[in-house]
């Protein structure tokens, strides 16, 4: 009985993380071998009104102040455009002149610059759009709250989802194949010549690099 | 051919099962780092006189002080430089040093962290990509065989679950959740707003 819901736990619980599985696989060998053609992305610039009259400005405010009123500055430029990406520093958003308002905007698969033109209430953006391989790079471990998107906060959830998986995953295996008594001597060479040399790499790169 | 597979799975397993469980373990702990990580203890200094001179480029530079001071680890350069100084780290799971070299006075001053046992889990983590450095090299084939498998584990998983199955529907069910909601997750970070 207990073998059965550990056996299950296993198979369902590895088809439910399938696609994260795949992602993350194809991921960690792009972080091992960066070929030059994975980190190409698109750009595109356009203009667009953008109505935003009562962005606040620095005269005037104390460093402490300035720094809140640059959050709610950058916070109304992304309502009006409708986007959950965030500034890539606290230090992202100034005048860029007295009618011109700059800021930097990045999020998983997009990165944002924007100047936003006051006076004449429009905004120029230049958009630049990741390829799927920096995308699914990006997604590796993602675990940020968008609190502008409930939808992309969900990865977060599906990421820990798919790390208790993996680990239970593995001690079900091993679990499972203790009682194929066939396997069981092949078995525990392998794993006890893989657990050797594993952790024997792991200390050393540790204890001497 | 299906027990081709399940040996496969089950082999490439129990080999790479160490691996694996540093990695999903170690990510879990990187993405709850406030969870894990406690304050780090005070960075160690030290410092000392450059012996190497002449005029050189900064990666060969930064070789021959990590050569000089006998510092384990890879060499990473910031993004910007001081003025007047060749900044850069050397870092390996465990400890990171920031060295700091002056070839006007011909000093070199070393700030090194210790990281503690998550620290360095989550630095193991980071390593990846192949260098002159033998045991970086055997540690970055380990990632590719981690990597391989994550691919190699779920497909034949699911060919195992497939020929054995009595009812499909859970893990149809199962598998299309997962893949609806990963496609549909790219689809949205890479065209919405």
């Amino acid at each position: 009985m207990l073998r059965k819901i550990i056996l299950n736990i296993h198979i369902y619980g590895g088809l439910l993380c399938f696609s994260y599985l795949i992602l993350l696989g194809i991921s960690t060998l792009n972080f091992n071998h960066p070929f030059a053609f994975t980190t190409a992305g698109t750009t595109t610039t356009w203009t667009q009104p953008l109505k935003l009259p009562d962005l606040a400005r620095p005269e005037g405010k104390n460093a402490q102040d300035w720094s809140r009123l640059r959050t709610q500055n950058n916070q109304k430029v992304l309502h009006a455009l409708g986007s959950f990406a965030f500034p890539n520093t606290a230090g992202d958003g100034n005048w860029k002149d007295s009618d011109t308002w700059h800021t930097h905007f990045v999020r998983v698969g997009k990165e944002y610059d924007i100047d936003v033109h006051v006076d004449q209430g429009t905004a120029t953006i230049t958009a630049t759009r990741r390829s799927l391989w920096t995308l699914i790079r990006e997604l590796h471990g993602e675990h940020e709250t968008f609190p502008e998107s409930f939808f992309a906060s969900t990865w977060a959830w599906y990421t820990d989802l798919c790390a208790c998986v993996v680990v239970a995953a593995g001690i079900s295996g091993v679990y499972l194949w203790t009682h194929r008594r066939r396997e069981r001597r092949i078995g525990l060479i392998l794993l006890a010549v893989a657990t050797a040399v594993s952790l024997a790499l792991m200390l050393v790169i540790a204890l001497h690099g | 051919m299906y027990n081709l597979i399940r040996k496969i799975h089950l082999y490439s397993g129990l080999i790479i099962v160490i691996f694996l469980m540093m990695y999903f373990v170690s990510g879990f702990m990187m993405v709850h780092r406030p969870w894990f990580v406690a304050a780090p203890p005070a960075p160690t200094t030290q410092t000392a006189t450059l012996q190497s001179t002449g005029a050189q480029t900064n990666e060969q530079l930064a070789a021959a002080v990590q050569k000089q001071l006998g510092l384990p680890g890879r060499i990473q350069f910031p993004q910007k430089q001081p003025d007047n100084l060749l900044r850069f780290w050397v870092n390996h799971p465990g400890a990171m040093t920031r060295v700091d070299v002056s070839t006007r006075e011909n000093r070199i001053d070393l700030s090194t962290q210790r990281v503690g046992l998550v620290g360095t889990l989550i630095m193991l983590h980071k390593v990846a990509g192949y260098d002159s450095q033998p045991l970086f090299d055997a540690y970055a084939f380990f990632c590719d065989l981690a990597g391989t498998s994550m691919i190699l584990f779920p497909i034949s998983g699911m060919y195992l679950w497939w020929k054995t199955a009595r009812n499909r529907l859970w893990g149809i069910l199962c598998l299309f959740a997962s893949c609806t909601y990963a496609g549909e997750m790219m689809l949205y970070f890479a065209y919405a707003r």
